[in-house]
């Protein structure tokens, strides 16, 4: 491609290289595979460095050094292409150019003013700086000076134009260079070009197929995405943005990898691989892990010496089972890794396209983890230039300058994870962790690496123990976990609750314990009838261990009577009286209460069983039970024999809701109800001048809390009544009226209140609790109260054992155990899992229950005493995934059994419900799987009005398209258990909304882009919703779809907001909302076909558009051009032709643009053949040959066949049911309501029912309806006043065979078609010939008239 | 639409008669339904044609049936007509000017004014202006096939 050239243009003094060539022209070729990735990633982000190759170091030297380097650097850039090579869109995709000339970038700063660090950042910072592809060179030179002869000498090249080879190479070619020694390679100055036209035929033959046929099927049922928990919640699109962490292995085990390499006949790469694939299944619970691995790519020698990009990534698939052992696993790796290389030669990006793996824009495609091995054949003596943390003393004499390392971070952020080793360090195999910031911070990412060589240093002492056995960290995390999940140990008094409340009321007997309404008690009060209550209890025979059922209204008396129960050393059973009678009655049944407490009107007739203490009358003593009701006899039955049961210790029991349907009752003892209340007390703060606004329902545990803690701190309750607690705005009002300091309620009160138009109380503490904290509530609550804490328990370890202060800015853990609280993240086998990975979170120490009542089994299954990570504990199983940051944080990662797989995807619920939430107007949201299909259930923020599609549209700007509900259905409320938490069982069978599922294109900018994708993305069909990546299109189609519809519309349309908003209707909405409003041709192009060859023109049908012909082109033999006519009165306003004859003579222009002269292929449904047949006439007329005239069930216009003159409300109404004919749907909407309604409102009327059933796009705007509507009248004008004469003309007749109303035979043409008039009789009635299944009958009879000449010399 | 607007529609055709002779078809509004497609009835109630003659007329148009009643403003034969509605749907004022071209036959200007007001619901004022003259044009046409030469443009 280059001759030889003797001097340097740009310097003709400059003495010629002798691998000078005579200046060539710049050359332009398609991009390879690997460039044409990196420059879509470029592309869908420009201010990307991810792909920056930096090369840095500390130069002493005679400044006349510097002088030589840059003359040497001219010559290069005059010898290679790959030097002076750009960038840039071509019609086909990106393509590659080479400048003849490129002046080299190179960059002075006098840095002798800046400190050490300012100025590392600053070159960090300059090494960033994002290179624009088309403006050759891509690579930089910056020198800062730091000292009359230092510089710190930076060299950054982008990696579409050179890998990390090409630098070694350029390096050392210029070190020859400047010391006059003979290089040992002789550069190749144009085999990056040769390279490129190789692959491309390589990829074209047979032995590329068969190695993607061999990829296929290797990488056949791959997981989607190898989920990594991270810090963050991971973006919609990678940023790019990244970070590093360096990391050296020990010369111990650098050895044993070496050793272990050798005897399983493997390579160290192999080996850390296999290590890194151990890692990365412990991250992530997966078994199945793909890791990509760069190759040099340079299998070729001719591209050995070669400037340029040719590397490639592999994929490798591993597979780690935690029952094999680390041999086994390298020895399957090695394998594997054979496997991955045999199809090195495919480069990746193209490897992507053509497997076209679901596309989750949030994520690289097909691997998320890389690890690198680079290791240089040559310059080894620069070695340590190579590492993040090089050590002291690393210098080199390089021609009499002084070079030492001056590290960079480079490539950081192209994936989440990226392992890169190869180098060493003082004989110790050293590397460095990239990874995305999106999705780790810096702490975790060293701690990370650090886990790493930790993994790394066990899997080599135990290569054959299995990996099951094997410790995931370190001696040191394992402590630190020990030290994060150990609350304060504090002393627990004996004296059980009552006897605390007694101690308080005797310090403070005057002081308010209790509000309720306008009810107040004093301590002194709050005792005396304790007493009083404990004393009738116990004359009603209540004594310690018994059950005693409490169902009371809320106020004091509930306080009190709780109290009492425990008073006489009973338990207490807290029924809500809203629950139904079968509920509580069962709880009253299971815990064998002996006695009911509260009052005769609750008991309204329910738990006829049970003797009553009525309150209200305490001194009648107990109404016994009704015997007839069919309870049991609670004082007969025995005390259970499990240790949960029959205890004196048992403070309550607690029923909580039962996987089988039954509720569980949780029996929680004094003690941990006292270590509860202390420990909160503690945490809190809460002090004797505090008042706690108790809202929640005595059948939720939490409510021990809002109860019993302001009194053993000689505080206030103010017990909220239940209709207030229910009603956001009213307690919103006794928030503020009550001066309540603290109050605890669950998120979705907390949101109720919000909703209600609380902006909060600065007098406020917050706990809140009992479900998930979103972040967006955390951000109201934390700017509206004075402090919020989140809290986390179970029922089953006494309220909450965590709680912790909340800071939105820093994200939302859990907080720290509680005092005498013990928490562990564990794996299956119960051992503790390091900082980074997730595990179950189980939960130990004093507030434990004692069990299930009366379920020894269950508990026995989730009380667990003798796991591995702590061997003489009783642990409860939570359920809960959890995992420790590497700064013990304990973040929550969902319930175990919350997660769930569709099509491959694990999909945590509850993030698809924090995004959801998070949308404008959503107040609520609930995700549940349904037939295989995410279902959401929205509450709307009062007064917001909620569409599904902007619902699914803005969560998909969040959440990858398998995360977005496919379903979203709207409630007034959401189902809510008694304990105000969802009630996830009781949600409505889901509807399909109208625009899940397949849907035809609505209008012609649809029916345009609809034609487009079929065309670039080679598929018969596509609908409206369907998304661009998951039918089959990928970086480059995507491209070529930007380019056309730019062409088309003038619309620009990146390709990162296509991979965000890919379907057909929401790029139809930018087009819509970006397109100017240029006037368009009324000609729409349903298939470009070959453009040697005759088009076919199809007239619209009544109404004008043409959408009805996309199902017919479809089915019609490919080849011919199909060009459909629009009315014009459809784009432009003010357009629409009245008369057939001005139409015809209107379309013959177009048509004559097109095609000059006839034969003319012709045809038309409905009005269309009428249409076809005046043109056809006109063309007659002016000497044109027609080839032929196609009408689909057209009726002849003629008299007898126009139907009765209709009015505007008519052709209004039969307007409405023709635009749901397309989309299969039915609008019917009577003239006479029309008329009633009249002008506007009966228009308007129309287009909401039309939005309403899906048939007209949401924002399909009233102007363009309108147009339709116009073009539709006028051609119901037209129709209804021609009457043409009879011509000399031939007519093929498709009519429909299923049609009910009869136009005769022949539809009436007899009476006008003087030529041949055949009828051919096909499927459908009148409506439905042209689609689905019909329009292929139809395609299929009009075929034969479409093998006429190919040649058309005639036109 | 909002009643206030009008729509103005203007047609100029040619009949192969003297002006009189078209004068005495096109303004006379008896005339009216032999040669207006739309024109369904017509009656005089004042006799004969002239100012301040009055009669009632019945269209059949885009799919309604519109009855007005209609004074006679000018009447010159050979040289003019006026008119307007008195009673109706909506109000219109209509105008023929006849003017004799080099061959003795006729260019007869045709102006309609139209204050249509809801009358054709939601049809834009664009499209009724065509109906009206694409009405005038097609029945002129007829007319002039009819009169033995054909229209001229």
């Amino acid at each position: 491609m280059a001759a030889a050239r003797t001097t340097d243009p740009m310097n003709p003094s400059h003495p010629a290289h002798p691998a000078d060539r005579p200046a060539p022209v710049d050359s332009v070729r398609p991009a390879n595979a690997q460039q044409a990735g990196l420059w879509f990633i470029h592309e869908t982000d420009p201010g990307c460095s991810a792909y920056h190759i930096v090369f840095g170091a500390e130069v002493t030297a005679d400044p006349r050094l510097g002088t030589e380097a840059g003359d040497i650097v001219d010559a290069l850039t005059r010898e290679h292409d790959a030097l002076r090579t750009g960038f840039r869109a071509g019609p086909e995709g990106p393509e590659q150019f080479v400048r003849d000339t490129v002046a080299p970038d190179i960059r002075h700063t006098d840095a002798r003013e800046l400190e050490p660090r300012a100025l590392r950042d600053r070159v960090r910072a300059d090494s960033r700086t994002p290179f624009d592809l088309s403006r050759p060179p891509l690579w930089r030179v910056h020198l800062y000076r730091t000292a009359e002869r230092t510089w710190v000498f930076t060299l950054v090249m982008h990696h579409i134009a050179a890998d990390f080879w090409s630098l070694a190479l350029l390096l050392s070619e210029v070190r020859s260079r400047l010391e006059g020694t003979p290089h040992r390679f002789t550069l190749d100055g144009d085999a990056f070009a040769a390279y490129a036209d190789r692959q491309q035929t390589f990829l074209t033959g047979e032995k590329a197929r068969g190695l993607l046929d061999g990829e296929a099927r290797r990488l056949a049922d791959a997981p989607p995405a190898l989920d990594l928990y991270g810090d963050r919640p991971r973006p919609p699109a990678p940023s790019y943005d990244g970070g590093s962490a360096p990391f050296a292995l020990s010369a111990g085990a650098t050895e044993a990898v070496r050793r272990l390499a050798r005897e399983t006949s493997s390579t160290p790469y192999t080996a850390l691989l296999a290590a890194y694939f151990v890692l990365l299944g412990r991250l992530s619970g997966q078994s199945d892990l793909l890791v990509g691995t760069p190759t040099s790519g340079r299998l070729n020698r001719k591209f050995r010496d070669a400037l340029g990009n040719f590397v490639n990534t592999v994929v490798v698939r591993g597979e780690i089972d935690e029952e094999s052992t680390y041999r086994s696993l390298l020895t399957t790796s090695r394998e594997r890794v054979t496997e991955a290389l045999r199809a090195q030669e495919l480069p990746f990006p193209w490897l992507v396209r053509e497997l076209a793996p679901p596309r989750d824009p949030s994520r690289t495609p097909l691997y998320q983890a890389g690890f690198a091995w680079d290791r240089l054949p040559f310059l080894t003596d620069m070695d340590a230039f190579f590492l993040l943390e090089p050590g002291p003393g690393a210098e080199l004499d390089v021609a009499g300058a002084t070079l030492r390392p001056y590290p960079l971070p480079q490539q950081e952020g192209q994936t989440d994870l990226w392992v890169e080793m190869g180098a060493e360090q003082d004989g110790a195999f050293a590397g460095v962790l990239r990874y995305n910031t999106d999705i780790f911070g810096a702490g975790t990412a060293r701690e990370l690496a650090a886990t790493f060589v930790t993994t790394v240093e066990t899997l080599v002492a135990h290569p054959d123990e299995p990996l099951r056995d094997l410790a995931r960290g370190d001696g040191r995390q394992r402590a630190r976990l020990t030290e994060w999940g150990t609350g304060p140990e504090r002393a627990v008094p004996a004296a059980r609750l009552p006897d605390l409340v007694r101690d308080q009321a005797h310090r403070t007997p005057g002081a308010t314990a209790l509000v309720a309404g306008a009810e107040q008690w004093s301590y002194a009060r709050l005792l005396a009838s304790v007493d009083e209550i404990a004393a009738a209890l116990r004359t009603a025979g209540v004594t310690a261990g018994d059950r005693v059922a409490v169902m009371t209204g809320r106020g004091a008396p509930l306080v009190a009577t709780l109290l009492a129960v425990l008073d006489t050393g009973a338990a207490y059973v807290p029924l809500d009286p809203n629950l139904p009678a079968e509920r509580l009655t069962y709880m009253a049944e299971d815990s064998r209460a002996r006695l009911l407490v509260g009052r005769s009107d609750l008991r309204d007739g329910r738990l006829p069983g049970l003797p009553l203490l009525d309150l209200d009358d305490l001194a009648a003593g107990p109404v016994p039970a009704d015997r007839d009701g069919g309870g049991t006899d609670p004082t007969a039955a025995p005390a259970g024999t499990d240790p949960a049961s029959g205890t004196a210790d048992l403070a309550y029991i607690l029923y909580t809701s039962g996987s089988t349907g039954r509720p569980k009752g949780v029996a929680i003892p004094h003690h941990a109800l006292t270590n509860l209340l202390l420990a909160m007390r503690e945490d809190t703060g809460f002090a004797a001048s505090d008042s706690l606004l108790a809202v929640t329902t005595i059948s939720f545990d939490i409510a021990g809390l809002e109860l019993f803690m302001p009194l053993v701190a000689g505080g206030r309750v103010i017990v909220c009544d239940s209709a207030t607690a229910a009603d956001g705005a009213a307690l919103a009002t006794l928030i503020a009226d009550s001066g309540a300091t603290w109050m605890q309620a669950t998120p979705t009160s907390w949101r109720m209140l919000r909703d209600a138009g609380w902006k909060g109380a600065p007098q406020l503490n917050v706990l809140c609790g009992g479900e998930e904290l979103p972040l967006e509530l955390a951000e109201f609550l934390h700017g509206a109260v004075a402090s919020l804490h989140n809290v986390y328990g179970p029922t089953e370890t006494t309220v909450w054992s965590t709680a912790g202060t909340v800071d939105p800015s820093s994200g939302i853990d859990i907080g720290a155990p509680l005092a005498n609280t013990l928490l562990y993240v564990l794996d299956p086998q119960g051992r503790a899992v390091e900082p980074g990975f997730p595990g179950e979170l189980w939960i130990g120490g004093d507030g434990l229950a004692l069990g299930y009542w009366d379920r020894p089994e269950l508990t026995a299954e989730r009380f667990v005493t003798g796991l591995p990570a702590a061997p003489d504990q009783r642990l409860y199983r939570t359920g809960d995934r959890a995992r420790w940051t590497s700064d013990g944080r304990l973040l929550h990662h969902g319930r175990l059994d919350n997660q769930v797989k569709l099509r491959g995807y694990r999909i945590e619920l509850s993030e698809v419900e924090t995004v959801l939430e998070a949308v404008d107007g959503v107040s609520t949201a609930v995700v549940v799987v349904r037939d295989d299909r995410l279902v959401a259930y929205l509450v709307a923020e009062p007064g917001a009005e909620l569409r599904t599609a902007d619902i699914k549209s803005t969560a998909g700007v969040s959440l990858p398209p398998y995360m977005v509900p496919g379903i979203v259905m709207v409630l007034d409320e959401l189902p809510l258990t008694a304990n105000k938490k969802i009630d996830r069982n009781r949600l409505p069978e889901p509807v399909v909304s109208s625009d899940a599922g397949f849907e035809k294109p609505r209008d012609a900018t649809e029916i345009t882009l609809a034609r487009m994708w079929t065309e670039i993305l080679d598929i018969p069909q596509v609908g409206i919703h369907d998304n661009f990546f998951d039918v089959g299109g990928h970086s480059l189609l995507a491209v070529r779809l930007s380019a056309a519809v730019l062409a088309e519309w003038d619309v620009e349309i990146p390709i990162s907001v296509m991979l965000r908003q890919g379907t057909i209707a929401e790029l139809a909405t930018i087009v819509r909302s970006g397109g100017q409003e240029t006037a368009r041709g009324p000609v729409v192009t349903l298939r470009e076909g070959d453009p040697q060859r005759r088009p076919v023109f199809l007239f619209h049908p009544f109404g004008g558009t043409v959408f009805c012909y996309v199902e017919l082109t479809r089915h019609l033999p490919q080849g011919r051009p199909v060009l459909a006519i629009e009315a014009p009165g459809i784009a432009n306003e003010g357009e629409a032709e009245i008369s057939v004859e001005a139409m015809a003579t209107r379309y013959i222009d177009l048509l004559r643009e097109i095609q000059p002269t006839g034969p003319y292929a012709l045809g038309g449904w409905c009005f269309g053949g009428v249409i076809g047949y005046e043109v056809a006439g006109q063309l007659r007329a002016a000497g044109e040959e027609i080839e032929f005239l196609v009408g689909i069930d057209s009726r002849a216009p003629i008299e007898e066949n126009i139907p009765d003159s209709a009015d505007d409300a008519t052709i209004l109404s039969w307007f409405a049911r023709d635009l749901a004919v397309p989309a299969g749907k039915t609008l019917d909407i009577s003239a006479d309501h029309l008329r009633e309604l009249g002008g506007d409102a009966a228009f308007d009327h129309i287009l909401e029912r039309a939005a309403a059933i899906g048939v007209l796009a949401e924002d399909a705007d009233r102007a363009q309806i309108l147009r339709y509507f116009e073009a539709y009248l006028a051609n119901g004008i037209a129709l209804q006043t021609y009457l043409p004469e009879p011509a000399d003309l031939d007519l093929v007749l498709l009519r429909a065979a299923e049609e009910e109303a009869d136009y005769g035979p022949k539809l009436g043409w007899e009476s006008l078609i003087k030529g041949s008039l055949d009828v051919i009789e096909v499927s459908g009635d009148h409506n439905s010939v042209m689609y689905e299944p019909h329009a292929e009958a139809a395609a299929l009879a009009i075929a034969p008239l479409l093998e006429g000449p190919t040649d058309d010399d005639e036109n | 639409m909002t009643k206030t607007e009008q729509v103005k529609a203007e047609y100029a055709f040619g009949l192969p008669v003297p002006p009189k002779e078209a004068f005495a078809l096109i303004s006379d509004p008896a005339q009216d339904p032999v040669w207006q497609a739309a024109c369904v009835d017509v009656q005089l109630l004042d006799g004969e044609p002239r100012p301040g003659a009055r009669y009632e007329i019945t269209f059949q148009l885009i799919g309604k049936r519109m009855q007005f009643t209609v004074e006679i403003d000018e009447f010159e034969p050979g040289l003019r007509s006026r008119f307007h509605t008195l009673d109706g749907p909506f109000h219109y004022v209509g105008t023929y000017v006849y003017a004799e071209n080099e061959d003795g036959t006729t260019t007869v200007h045709w102006t309609f004014e139209v204050e249509p007001g809801d009358y054709f619901g939601i049809m834009p004022k664009s499209l009724l202006r065509k109906v009206l003259v694409n009405s005038v044009k097609k029945d002129s046409g007829k007319l002039a096939a009819q009169l033995g030469q054909g229209a001229r443009h």
